[in-house]
């Protein structure tokens, strides 16, 4: 009864465990790739400034994002 | 109908195909014709000139360029080719800054829009605001389940916007008339907003307005 009991506690945080992971995916930011890609697709007039926007964006972030050096 | 296509980007190429499919005579102006050499060879009825050439040709213009070249393209077409005609705008004023939290920035006013610049610029051209809000692959033939999207358009000559809406019309859209070039002011956030899914939520996919009633 008891091991009944804990394999359904387990299987329960086995498909918990998956939702988050497949929540936690789709939240994932978009490459700078894709995002150029989907609005290439997209294609609404003005887009190729959006695009050059998004990689002026994604430049910022990845400067923001590098690691601070150390004072000597 | 002669129509002149100001431009050789997608949107320019889109619009222009949609006009040979509708059996109009399409001359598309250009700085670079090496841009168009490709679509050229597909579509041999189009003609590849420059922007003066193709506002002299065309009793309809479309002004189908980057937002910010809009006023430097009509200065290339030369207001003697462009006075008293109908100018189809699909432009929008989307600034080269970029979008925060999935909003779009634009390089005009609170209270102005870039039509609305254009018009007292050439205030003796008579602009339509279209094909703004809606990405290339539904600007002709859109085909929604739930029926025909809605064109937004605006301006201050009746008889343009007239000749606008059957081309719309032609194109597959409901028109719904905005009024006067002021509307621009309205109808040109309207890109911001249909891009905002495909920031927020990676959601590009094939979408348009619809007015309901």
């Amino acid at each position: 009864m008891v091991a009944r009991r804990v394999c359904l506690l387990v299987a329960g945080i086995l498909v918990l465990a998956a939702c988050s992971q497949k929540e936690q995916a789709s939240k994932e930011p978009m490459t700078t790739a894709q995002r150029d890609s989907a609005i290439a697709a997209s294609k609404l007039p003005g887009a190729g400034v959006v695009k050059k926007a998004l990689e002026v964006s994604d430049s910022a972030e990845t400067r923001a994002n590098q690691p601070v050096p150390e004072p000597r | 109908m002669k129509v002149g296509v100001l431009g050789s980007g997608d949107v320019a190429k889109t619009l222009a195909s949609g006009f040979l499919k509708y059996k109009h005579q399409v001359t598309m102006g250009t700085r670079d014709k090496s841009k168009l050499a490709e679509f050229a060879a597909k579509n041999k009825k189009v003609k590849i000139g420059s922007f003066a050439d193709a506002a002299q040709f065309g009793q309809v213009l479309v002004l189908a360029v980057r937002g910010s070249a809009a006023l430097e393209v009509l200065n290339a077409a030369g207001r003697e080719n462009i006075t008293g005609k109908t100018v189809i705008d699909p432009t929008n004023p989307i600034s080269d800054e970029p979008p925060a939290n999935g909003v779009l920035k634009v390089f005009t006013g609170p209270n102005e829009s870039l039509m609305g610049n254009l018009q007292r610029e050439y205030n003796d051209v008579h602009f339509v605001k279209a094909f703004n809000c809606i990405g290339t692959e539904t600007m002709v033939d859109p085909k929604f389940k739930k029926g025909k999207p809605t064109m937004f358009i605006c301006g201050d000559n009746v008889p343009a916007k007239k000749t606008v809406t059957r081309i719309c019309e032609q194109f597959g859209w409901k028109v719904a008339d905005m009024g006067v070039a002021d509307a621009a002011r309205a109808i040109e956030p309207l890109a911001i907003l249909w891009c905002i899914p495909g920031f927020l939520h990676k959601d590009w996919g094939k979408r348009a307005f619809k007015m309901l009633q």
